[in-house]
């Protein structure tokens, strides 16, 4: 295009390379957080996220977001779930298609639309809300929780439907809560529904139904006198022995979350692309999702002499990929649009006058930029154990082995409270000290 | 320099969009219904506890009950609403509003309930102590509820796209504590539809 103008042009590149330098994207802008995040310091974390978060409303919910997990890293599960609570807020006002928004992202580029959230965020947002109401003990609030999580998936379900429909850890972990309040139909609904995702997740995620889930559904089975079901679950978990619900409500259980590494981050990738009304090639900004070496092989929970293996519910790495893929061809049909008004409109005002059309083809130029928000301070994966202890106190550990069998991380949480027929949930966010990645 | 007309646009741009920054306050009647959200507010509180009362009040078992004790009023407590419902509801301002339409109406007496009897039964301790002779309280002179109210909120939403209708169903029923006698078993429904807006500036 500009092969005419070669001085010029080279003038033209060092400039935009300067003031590229100058704008960097949403997840660069983030490095210092995670780099706080891996020194095992979510307190700094947070302050460096207030001081990143201009006030912009665009981004506003993202920094809810941030806010509410980074809080309840450090225990905050009251103030964590304001957070929370804002965000939803946020999203449902914003959730109306901006005329403003969708015509700067067709003419500028897609960081100018407010981000409401993918639908796993979304999903997510209700899950955290829940566990921080569990984590303080007032399971009606977090049933609250469960219950719009449910009418959010049905709507979600009722979308296009891709790889993520549903999620199979909030459905497993909707029937933890029903169970614990004593609604057994309810949770057998629920833990029934969390074991069709789970079979969809085994497909797409590879992530594979849990034994935990197994044990729960033919427990709720046998009590509702579901004989057939029984029979499947049996047969399809491999499992011949387990406790009857009546003889487990005399012991109390311990439910663990572990949540593990950093959800993969969103980087800018330049490419050129055929624009067929441009007559050539046209370079776009595109997202790509860079993800972190994944150290974790096994998760151990420790009570006294017994062992107990923490399974993996939820593979956050994998769904980020497979709902980035899904949206490819919207975001580069975008991009595309985009690339075609800037080239016009540098034509147009090139017509008039030369120098006029090489600035508005240098501001096109700079303001391409790839979209690269995302809800980066969730996990890379979440791990669950389940384990039924008789009533009293009791020292519990958790050992994050590598693949290699070595240890990682160890957390003690000593002189647990378990009450009979309570549950009582515990947390635990590793961060591993060396992100990697780039 | 810049051309008249566009002098006179710049400043009425600057006019509309500080007009848009300031925060406006205006006050409103307690009894004026307001609907933000759809979600449950103030007036759903309001109305709800005021309507239930009344028909509480209005039943049987009210003068059933002050016949066969010398025109002596019921004690009520009111115990637990539970909150079943999709959204955080705030149920103290609900029991609150319940029980001051009780206690307005003048028929029954009503008792502390649990959490408050523990502050009470301090202070009562405390006066044991420190309180002079002729204004101390005993202790075991309370008076013992009748009846307990208690119930629960609960929700069905049918969600479709940007289109939602919410049902609300509060049951609240009144129990003798002598006998879990059920006396009264009380109902209101409240169905909202919610249509939010799906384009914005």
């Amino acid at each position: 295009m500009y092969r005419a103008r070669g001085r010029l042009a080279g003038g033209l590149c060092l400039g935009t390379a300067l003031l590229l330098s100058g704008c960097a994207s949403y997840s660069q802008r983030f490095d210092a957080i995670e780099a706080q995040l891996a020194a095992g310091n979510p307190s700094a974390a947070l302050q460096a996220l207030k001081k990143d978060h201009g006030g912009s409303r665009r981004d506003e919910v993202l920094y809810q977001l941030n806010r509410a997990l980074l809080l309840r890293m450090q225990g905050e599960y009251r103030q964590s779930n304001e957070a929370l609570e804002q965000a939803k807020r946020l999203i449902d006002e914003l959730d109306a298609i901006s005329v403003s928004e969708q015509t700067g992202s067709l003419t500028v580029n897609d960081t100018l639309k407010s981000y409401i959230g993918t639908d796993f965020e979304r999903a997510l947002l209700h899950v955290y809300a829940a566990l921080n109401y569990l984590q303080l003990d007032q399971p009606d609030e977090a049933r609250v929780e469960i219950l719009q999580l449910d009418v959010l998936l049905k709507l979600q379900a009722d979308g296009e439907g891709d790889s993520y429909t549903e999620d199979a850890f909030a459905r497993y972990l909707s029937g933890l809560v029903f169970e614990q309040l004593g609604e057994w139909s309810d949770a057998m609904i629920a833990y029934r529904r969390a074991y069709q995702d789970y079979r969809k997740y085994r497909q797409y995620f590879g992530v594979e139904p849990p034994r935990s889930l197994g044990l729960a559904l033919l427990r709720m089975a046998e009590h509702l006198g579901l004989k057939e079901e029984l029979r499947q679950y049996r047969k399809a978990f491999a499992i011949e022995q387990w406790t009857p619900l009546p003889a487990l409500r005399e012991k109390g259980e311990v439910v663990l979350i572990i949540g593990t590494g950093l959800a993969p981050s969103k980087r800018e990738e330049s490419t050129a692309i055929l624009a067929p009304e441009v007559g050539g090639m046209v370079r776009v900004s595109l997202p790509r999702y860079e993800t972190r070496p994944q150290p974790v092989g096994k998760v151990r929970l420790l009570v006294g002499e017994a062992r107990e293996a923490a399974e993996l519910v939820e593979d956050i790495d994998a769904i980020a990929i497979k709902t980035l893929q899904a949206e490819m061809p919207a975001i580069t049909a975008r991009a595309l649009a985009r690339a075609v008004v800037k080239y016009r409109a540098a034509r147009e005002a090139g017509k008039r006058d030369q120098g006029l059309g090489l600035l508005v083809n240098i501001a096109g130029f700079i303001s391409e930029q790839a979209d690269t928000r995302s809800w980066s301070t969730l996990p890379q994966r979440i791990y669950l154990a389940r384990r039924f202890l008789p009533p009293g106190r009791h020292d519990i550990s958790v050992r994050l082995l590598g693949r290699a069998g070595q240890v990682l991380a160890q957390k003690q949480f000593t002189g647990v409270a378990i009450e009979a027929g309570d549950k009582v949930y515990l947390s635990w966010r590793w961060i591993p000290p060396r992100l990697g990645g780039r | 320099m810049l051309p008249k007309t566009v002098k006179t646009l710049w400043v009425l741009l600057l006019a509309v969009v500080l007009a848009a920054c300031a925060t406006k306050v205006e006050r409103i009647d307690v009894e004026e219904v307001r609907d933000l959200s759809g979600n449950w507010n103030d007036t759903d509180s309001r109305l709800v506890s005021e309507e239930m009362i009344r028909d509480v009040l209005s039943r049987p078992w009210l003068n059933r009950y002050v016949r066969s004790h010398d025109g002596k009023p019921p004690v009520v407590i009111v115990g637990e609403v539970r909150n079943l419902s999709h959204e955080h509801i705030n149920v103290n301002t609900f029991i609150a509003d319940m029980e001051r339409a009780l206690i307005n109406s003048g028929n029954v007496e009503v008792v502390a309930s649990s959490s408050e009897r523990g502050e009470v039964r301090g202070e009562r301790k405390d006066q044991d102590l420190n309180a002079r002779e002729d204004t101390r309280k005993a202790m075991g002179q309370e008076i013992g509820a009748d009846f307990m109210l208690k119930g629960t909120i609960n929700t069905i939403v049918d969600a479709e796209g940007k289109k939602q209708v919410k049902y609300y169903q509060v049951d609240l029923t009144l129990i003798s504590l002598a006998d879990n006698r059920k006396v009264w078993v009380g109902q209101k429904k409240i169905k909202k539809f919610v249509d939010k807006r799906s384009l914005r500036f």
